[in-house]
């Protein structure tokens, strides 16, 4: 039986309800359905009653309730006509997860997940298993895996990381190619997992260029992993345009063949009209052209730092910063990296204008980062440890930093007898080691600023080594006396830095915060009197580290001096608060302020630092009245202390009311009072002296 | 009797008012906070002092002597159970020793007023019928009858405003026309009729919206909001005179009594003999839905009756005003015994709720128990979901467990196809469970054969076709939640 009669007769009653049914008689369209569906109602009953209600509507005299009785019975009569049946041809899914799904987890903690996923925040542990095996998770992830999003693409590096290859005929499935806007961080991912596993499908992918520019430019990416993609690179060198075409020079660059030799004599053929884009390229090819090339540029611009026109560039002081990325990926330059290092070592003068440390540094790092790029090309390893060999001064960086990508549980152990140039040039690298909760691993930051290379965060430990935390409290070079104090100072610094990262801005693995306290403690203590700085007194005053009050003594008061030494001038009541934080007795801290005041008066620093220190004076007097009234001490020289005080009588009025009332809401509103009683009344004591005497 | 050993991470999480709540509970106990860890030589009393914010240690109880456990803290928390209450249960299941002591005196003395208020109730329930009691009935009754009465009055008043939406057409409501509705809708509120009056509200919002931005798919759904109001009314009008002139106004087992808005009470269930004693149900899914017509999050579980198969939901509704205040429910994995299962009127995935559960870990089996337990028939499912689907005053969607041979994907565009037997069904998610076949297509070959399936039966009238929106799947091994 034809049934569409009575769906147009459905669509109909919806269309003149939804139009309104004042004027239905005049409705030709509907009575058409009606008339329709008549040859319908003779078939089955239930059509038969539908036919008659509807053939009323038009003569009846509320025909808003009709035809919602009309369209109620049309609506069962639809559902009870709706197929089921679906003939599409299927097939099972590729992939297997039966052992990896995870399942009593509660929905409020996965809800969570998913919504974090979906919203593309990471507050939670993805790496807990509960959350990386559970389907619900994984699924949200998929559904987002083309979005560009930092939080998102970590998520997807530690769910990759878990189910490795299982994961990809779902990353393949969600590349919507018929969006020109798709991003193709799928390919990466599957890049990531697989390698030049999946070349063919990449390929595929590469040079239909039907796909979406992105897709094509992440799989012409891809390419690069496979030399034998070096024919069909060649050949979308000369028919592609713009970012694909970009893309293609640089896996061309990275695959090194033969034929591309012409792109890089015609990309260097000139020094002077050498274009910054091209230096991508440049830095990653191996080919022999562009490391002659990298060496002529490089010497070109030492040359030009003597010219006017580096006079007039504000920019000359990171030419040479700039151009060392080319030596990125070059096997064969040793000679060239021993005289350049040299160079920079004799001619400081002509250097003077530009960051040769900083330059040094950054080669080193390439010359580390290059063997882990390449770790079945032995000439790396090899370049690193001559270099390492002729010129420890310049790279022992590279050879440090090597171990620590290649073997970094045990690339501290034999670290005793280095110069502490080289101490200072570790430490310099260390400063960059964080801590990631996600992957539950430290890493290092390199910032090689190669694209291939610029967001590579290496992941070296699980935990800190012991031997790690040795080198950083090793305080033998306090007592070198052929090492200049600017040195000691800076690794002083440096390593105070550390610990700071470690346990406040980049937190340490919880397991490891204890160790790091303690390593932090003594390292600290042995060093900051002698050479003070803002990180030693963080970590000091913000990370829970608690010795006896003596210990802290004149911390303060060298900083303070240090300070002086050539920041004359200055205000430095930001020290206060590091007072303020140090676990030291309410005596101790009273006479650390006043030997700060002594420091003061020498200095003839500003008033409102007096009186910002008068202040604390003032307050820790008074905390130490109320204690030693408590405790049924004298208190007269207290008193005379907080008497010749400089603050004006009303200014230590209204300080005591304001302290007193605050002990009043803590003694009313807190179930764990500062305060109690006596406290009030012996502050009430102290506000009728200064009261009588205002 | 129970004792501390029913404690369970699930029982804690379930007990809790909040997730924070839990994990501040933990917190608390994994930083040693207890100063003393008590227990009774019977375990059904553990007790302890909590250091807290305040001078004094908290003194934190479980009693586990009743029906359901039983949480006091001298903390000065609103939560309840507060968070020490919660941290003194992860001890006990951290295995810390507990010293046996005696019921301290201010619990034996708590424990003795409930004792004595639950003999009170019972003798109360088992007394013959009293004089009083019966005079209770009969103004009770007339006060049921009074209120039947203005409802019929209410009825009238929602009647003629879907008859003038009707006359009008949808698109005609206009800002000054919908604050008119509007104050319709408030009057209805003096009727007790809260349903239709949330049908009203809706349609009046969307109606609104589609005056000033038209939308055919949300045109239809104006006109299927109203079918559903007309019908209420209808059916509801009768279902009101015949209470009326039988003088029977106490409600009996129909669904219209909550489609006017009625709450049911546990007691009005046991009258009308819609409980089940000694029931055994396993939770499938749980989710929360958003249920913007009546301003609430909804707590949705589906749960399959382990003797007859019978698929049934828990809603715990929490309105969006009220939701800090309201208890959110959560996911269940363990198997719950229950004494008396109440179940509210209705065809298929009828509501239930129950007072107190008895929890335990499900056999190894259990997975094949629910698969035995699925409908015989992908078209046998269909055919009663028709039958559900095609009442006006139904849900849109209807849950069975389905049996499957095997769940696959389609070649040209990759939406899921349940087979079983000869017979195929396509998946497709629907307004409740937005991502779940997305989930699905995640799972892999060996979780998707040989199982079944719980879903939502919906009929999609663009289509003509009905549909299975998948919520979980069982297969040998495991349950798998799909949202």
């Amino acid at each position: 039986m034809d049934i569409k009669p009575f769906y147009e007769l459905r669509t109909r009653l919806y269309l003149s309800a939804a139009a309104g049914c004042s004027v239905i008689s005049e409705d030709f369209r509907l009575k058409r359905a009606v008339e329709n569906f008549k040859p319908m109602s003779e078939a089955n009953k239930v059509f038969g009653k539908l036919y008659l209600m509807c053939d009323k509507l038009f003569s009846a005299e509320n025909p808003a309730s009709q035809i919602a009785d009309c369209i109620a019975l049309a609506d069962a009569l639809a559902v009870t006509q709706g197929n089921f049946v679906d003939p599409a041809e299927t097939e099972p899914a590729e992939h297997n997860f039966s052992e990896t799904v995870s399942l009593e987890t509660p929905y409020s903690f996965i809800d969570q997940a998913v919504n974090e996923v979906k919203n593309g925040k990471m507050s939670i542990d993805f790496s807990d298993r509960k959350v990386l095996e559970d389907p619900r998770v994984l699924a949200a992830f998929i559904s987002k895996s083309g979005v560009n999003n930092e939080n998102i693409i970590s998520i997807g590096d530690i769910l990759c990381s878990h189910y490795g290859r299982d994961i990809i005929p779902l990353l393949k499935k969600s590349i919507d190619l018929s969006n020109p806007k798709e991003t193709g961080n799928q390919v990466e991912y599957i890049c990531r997992i697989a390698g030049a596993e999946e070349n063919r499908w990449y390929t595929e992918l590469a040079v239909n260029e039907g796909n979406p520019q992105n897709v094509r430019i992440q799989a012409v990416k891809a390419m690069a992993l496979s030399s034998e993609n070096a024919d069909i690179l060649m050949q979308m060198y000369h028919t592609q345009k713009g970012k694909v075409k970009n893309e293609v020079i640089s896996s061309l660059a990275v695959i090194n063949p033969p034929e591309a030799e012409p792109v890089w004599t015609k990309m260097t053929e000139s020094v002077e009209k050498f274009k910054k884009v091209n230096v991508e390229y440049i830095a990653l090819s191996e080919n022999k052209i562009c490391s002659d090339f990298a060496k002529k540029k490089l010497l070109n611009t030492l040359e030009k730092l003597q010219t006017e026109e580096a006079e007039k560039d504000i920019f000359s002081s990171i030419w040479v910063y700039n151009d060392i990325e080319l030596l990125a990926n070059k096997p064969d330059i040793e000679d060239f990296a021993l005289w350049f290092s040299d160079y920079c070592r004799k001619n400081p003068e002509k250097l003077s204008k530009i960051r040769v440390k900083d330059s040094l540094n950054k080669f080193a790092d390439i010359l580390a980062v290059n063997t882990k790029n390449h770790p079945d090309n032995p000439a790396y390893t090899e370049l690193v440890h001559n270099l390492c060999q002729k010129d420890p001064e310049t790279f022992f960086r590279a050879e440090f930093l090597m171990t620590l990508i290649k073997n970094p549980d045990s690339a501290f152990d034999e670290l005793e007898n280095i110069s502490v140039q080289n101490r200072i040039d570790i430490s310099n690298l260390l400063g960059y080691v964080g801590y990631s909760k996600n992957f539950q691993t430290y890493y290092i930051n390199l910032f090689t600023n190669i694209h291939k290379y610029s967001r590579e965060s290496v992941h070296i430990f699980k935990s800190i080594p012991e031997k790690m935390l040795e080198f950083l409290a090793d305080t033998s070079f306090m007592n070198n006396r052929n090492c200049p104090e600017a040195k000691k100072e800076e690794l002083c610094g440096n390593i105070s830095s550390i610990f700071s990262v470690l346990l406040e801005h980049c937190p340490c693995s919880p397991q490891d915060v204890e160790r790091v306290k303690k390593y932090a403690s003594e390292f600290i203590f042995a060093t900051v009197h002698e050479f003070p700085n803002v990180f030693s007194l963080s970590v000091l005053s913000r990370t829970g580290i608690k010795e006896s009050s003596e210990k802290y003594r004149g911390i303060a008061c060298s900083y303070l001096k240090d300070c002086l030494k050539d920041k004359r001038n200055k205000s430095f009541t930001f020290i206060l608060s590091y007072i303020e934080r140090f676990p030291m007795s309410c005596e101790d801290k009273i006479s650390e302020l006043k030997e700060m005041r002594k420091i003061y008066e020498t200095h003839s620093l500003q008033n409102r630092d007096f009186h910002a220190l008068d202040e604390y004076i003032f307050r820790y007097l008074t905390v130490d009245y109320l204690k030693k009234r408590k405790n049924g001490e004298s208190v007269s020289s207290l008193l005379t202390d907080m008497k010749e005080n400089t603050l004006s009588c009303s200014e230590k009025l209204t300080k005591l009311k304001n302290t007193r009332e605050s002990y009043d809401i803590s003694l009313n509103c807190s179930n764990n009072p500062t305060a109690d009683k006596s406290d009030i009344e012996h502050l009430d004591e102290l506000i009728l002296i200064y009261s009588e005497d205002k | 009797m129970p004792t501390a050993e029913i404690i369970t991470d699930e029982l804690i999480r379930m007990s809790a008012p909040n997730t924070s709540a839990v994990s501040n509970g933990l917190k608390i106990s994994r930083s040693g906070g207890f100063i003393s860890l008590c227990r009774t030589d019977d375990k059904t009393l553990i007790f302890g002092e909590c250091k807290g914010s305040g001078i004094k240690p908290y003194s934190t109880s479980a009693d586990f002597s009743g029906d359901s456990p039983v949480f006091r803290c001298s903390c000065p928390s609103r939560q309840f159970p507060c968070k020490h209450s919660i941290a003194i249960m992860f001890e006990w299941l951290d295995g810390k020793e507990f010293k046996i002591s005696e019921i301290p005196e201010d619990i034996a003395a708590k424990r003795d007023k409930i004792n004595k208020k639950a003999e009170k109730a019972a003798a109360k329930e088992n007394a013959p019928d009293s004089e009083n009691k019966k005079k209770t009935a009969k103004s009770s009754k007339n006060a049921i009858a009074k209120k039947l009465s203005k409802q019929a009055e209410g009825l009238e008043l929602a009647e003629n405003f879907v008859n003038d939406i009707l006359n009008r057409g949808v698109s005609s409501v206009n800002s000054s026309s919908a604050a008119q509705y509007k104050n319709l809708a408030k009057q209805l509120g003096d009727y007790y009729l809260p349903e239709p009056q949330a049908i009203m509200n809706e349609i009046i919002s969307a109606a609104e919206k589609i005056s000033s931005n038209p939308d055919d798919n949300e045109a239809e759904r104006i006109i299927s909001l109203c079918v559903k109001l007309s019908s209420t009314v209808k059916k509801s009008r009768e279902y009101i005179n015949s209470k009326l002139e039988s003088g029977e106004v106490l409600p009996q087992d129909s669904i219209l009594y909550e489609a006017m808005g009625g709450i049911w009470k546990l007691t009005q269930l046991k009258e009308l003999g819609l409980y089940k004693e000694n029931a055994e149900i396993i939770q499938l899914s749980f989710t929360v839905i958003h249920d913007s017509m009546h301003m609430a999050e909804v707590d949705t579980g589906y749960w399959i009756d382990l003797e007859s198969g019978e698929i049934s939901k828990t809603e715990n509704i929490r309105p969006l005003k009220a939701l800090k205040y309201v208890k959110a429910d959560d996911s269940v994995f363990s198997l719950l015994r229950i004494k008396e299962l109440y179940h509210y009127p209705g065809g298929c995935n009828k509501r239930i709720r129950w007072e107190s559960s008895e929890m335990t870990q499900p056999d190894d089996n259990i997975c094949s128990v629910i698969i035995s337990k699925a409908e015989n028939s992908v078209s046998e499912a269909v055919k009663k979901a028709k039958n559900e689907l095609k009442n006006t005053l139904s849900d849109t969607s209807v849950a069975f467990l389905i049996p499957f041979d095997s769940i696959e994907f389609s070649v040209s565009d990759g939406h899921a196809v349940l087979r079983y037997n000869d017979e195929t069904i396509a998946l497709r998610s629907n307004d409740n469970y937005p991502d779940t076949c997305s989930v699905l297509s995640v799972l892999g070959k060996d979780n998707l054969e040989n199982g079944a399936l719980l879903g939502e039966f919906f009929y999609s009238s663009l289509e003509r076709k009905i549909y299975i929106c998948p919520v979980s799947v069982v297969n040998s091994r495991k349950i798998i939640r799909l949202c």
